[in-house]
């Protein structure tokens, strides 16, 4: 299962891959929103996690753009914004879950274990 | 005598009434005009004292009704004066139809003095005819007793109150379709029980004296004088009491609420109480406005600090029982710095809170040349021989805290060290203005993207690049604000930007 990591701050990005990683799952760091959306045009990512406050694009356009191109694609919000408007606003797009900053890693890996199994089972 | 009409407002150019309120009005202009009509034949009947007494009446009215009271009530403006004394003299003294035209011709003389609209004024005019008819009828049917016999004065004070409960009813009607309230509730506040006996008894003192000592009326004027000056005022603190409780009514629903956007009513008057609302108005603005700012920066900072908290729980949650000696040492230098982070935005928030409070400062005459060089020493580290100075005018004083001057143009320096990279110079200059000095610090970076040179100065706005707390520039802002000054930039896009302070000289 191959997990996108949509983060701008660095320090908070390695520790994702690197949890990520030792859990099993293949793992792509990008920082920006453009970014994100060019990995996602290849098609090959299982779930996203999904930074709100990014450098150019907003993350909930992110997640816009992606729920558009493919309406299945899981999206875990991770962000420090934690007012409920952005979560309604979230969830209306079509996030799968949402975490507020500082989350645990332990959480955030269950939620991506949980988009692991076809819905379908 | 009570007069009543929806008051206008002053940005439509007339009244809007509901169509119930026009039937109204309508019904009792009708009825006016009719009484007005059945008295022609009266006419006929009339002699010279009549015509005389007409004369006398009506030029009395319409010199009282110039001394009128205003009083604004819900909707509706009430005008009060002292007609109705001269109406109760009238019943004890003159024909019923010599009244009833005098009315007419009375009222209708004073109210066309004062300009007002012609709907109002036919209303008025028909009530007060219908009124004084009524008054007239109770009046004649209870033998019309002279002003010699107290029984008089009890029929002509019993005629007055039918004259009176019909003006109250008339006007309560008004006002409870105008604003479609129940009747009853209207009627029962809209009663000024008080000015209509004040009234009856000199209307009765009046005509006693002209049965029995006319010489002597003009003696009345005098305690009548004093007794308009006295209720004139009363009136008046009556008013403002009432506006007072409005207010205190209003600030007791926004203590209790805490809905600091709830504002008390200004009605424009210029005194003492219309002062006081708009003062109230003005403070409630700054409070909503200032604990708006607070409530944002609260969510900013803890938007701020999630950020390191989540990194160092990340990290030391990743760091698992078999790491190794160089992971554990990375992870606490990283914790570390990020706690570091976490520090600064602390220290800067509670510089900032500080910052707000002008009595903080510590004001003194600071040379300008010994306190550039104080700046340019401890910026020698952060700068690394980028910084170029430019001397002040010689003994040069500026007026101000120097520690919090010093920390605003190192924070500029800061701002610029970091978002200039590579040798580019950074220019610190004192630009002496016709009442302010102005420390500039000039940078060759990339300047700021257009549009970010108001909310460069907001907390938290800070450069992809800046490892600052976020407050640097707020800091500043406030500093300047503090001293009685303001912080600003001029941007050069793509070549850089010159931040700078202004203090008063």
């Amino acid at each position: 299962m191959k997990v996108l990591v949509v983060e701008d701050e660095d320090r908070i990005a390695a520790f994702l891959a690197k949890g990520l990683r030792a859990s099993g799952l293949e793992v792509d760091c990008v920082a920006t929103g453009t970014g994100a959306l060019a990995l996602l045009a290849r098609q090959d990512t299982d779930v996203v996690v999904l930074d709100l406050g990014l450098p150019d694009i907003d993350g909930l356009e992110v997640l816009r753009l992606a729920r558009q191109a493919d309406a299945c694609l899981p999206v875990i919000v991770a962000t420090a914004r934690s007012e409920p408007a952005d979560r309604r606003r979230s969830e209306e797009l079509g996030a799968g879950a949402y975490l507020v900053k500082p989350f645990s890693f332990g959480r955030l890996l269950a939620t991506v274990r949980s988009f692991e199994v076809p819905l379908e089972a | 005598m009570t007069n009543v009409v929806a008051r206008q407002d002053p940005e439509a150019g007339a009244p809007v009434l509901p169509r119930s309120a026009l039937i109204l009005v309508g019904t009792v202009v009708v009825g006016g005009i009719a009484v007005l009509g059945s008295q022609i034949q009266a006419l006929a009947r009339w002699d010279g004292g009549d015509a005389a007494a007409l004369t006398v009446l009506v030029a009395v009215v319409a010199v009282v009704e110039r001394f009128q009271f205003e009083i604004r009530y819900r909707s509706e403006e009430a005008t009060y004066s002292i007609s109705d004394a001269i109406w109760t003299a009238g019943l004890l003294l003159v024909e019923p139809s010599v009244l009833v035209v005098s009315v007419g011709i009375g009222v209708l003389l004073g109210q066309s003095v004062q300009r007002w609209a012609s709907v109002k004024m036919a209303f008025n005019v028909a009530q007060m005819v219908l009124g004084i008819a009524v008054a007239a009828v109770v009046f004649t049917a209870l033998g019309a007793p002279g002003a010699d016999q107290p029984v008089g004065w009890l029929v002509a004070a019993l005629a007055m109150g039918a004259f009176q409960v019909f003006n109250t009813v008339a006007m309560a009607l008004v006002i409870s379709v105008v604003e479609r309230q129940p009747f009853w509730r209207v009627a029962l506040v809209t009663t000024g029980g008080v000015h209509w006996l004040g009234n009856v008894a000199l209307g009765i003192l009046v005509a006693v004296m002209r049965t029995t000592e006319p010489l002597a009326l003009p003696l009345l004027l005098v305690p009548l004088v004093m007794t308009y000056v006295a209720y004139r005022g009363w009136l008046r603190s009556e008013q403002e009491r009432d506006r007072m409780n409005g207010m205190a009514r209003t600030a007791d629903a926004i203590s209790d609420s805490g809905d600091l956007s709830t504002r008390v009513t200004e009605t424009g008057d210029h005194d003492e109480v219309g002062v006081l609302a708009s003062t109230l108005n003005r403070m409630l603005d700054r409070l909503e406005s200032a604990f708006r700012r607070e409530r944002r920066f609260i969510t900013e900072t803890s938007h701020e600090l999630r950020t390191p908290i989540t990194i160092c729980r990340g990290h030391l949650e990743l760091l698992g029982p078999d790491a190794t000696r160089e992971e554990v040492q990375e992870t606490v230098e990283l914790v570390i710095d990020e706690l570091d982070r976490m520090a600064r935005i602390v220290q800067d928030m509670s510089s900032l809170a500080r910052m707000e409070d002008p009595s903080s400062l510590r004001l003194e005459q600071v040379p300008l040349d010994r306190f550039l060089v104080d700046v340019a020493a401890k910026a020698t580290q952060l700068l690394d021989g980028r910084l170029r100075m430019s001397t002040p005018p010689p003994a040069s004083m500026v007026r101000a805290d120097p520690q919090r001057l010093t920390q605003a143009v190192i924070n500029l320096l800061h701002n610029a060290a970091e978002h200039t990279s590579g040798g580019a110079a950074v220019d610190l200059r004192v630009v002496r203005e016709t009442t302010s000095w102005r420390f500039e610090v000039a940078d060759e970076g990339d300047g700021l993207a257009p549009g970010e040179e108001v909310t460069v100065f907001s907390p938290f706005v800070t450069g992809r690049s800046s490892h600052g707390s976020g407050l640097g520039l707020a800091i500043v802002s406030g500093i300047a604000r503090a001293h009685g000054g303001v912080a600003g930039v001029e941007n050069r896009p793509g070549r850089g930007a010159t931040f700078w302070l202004r203090v008063p000289r």
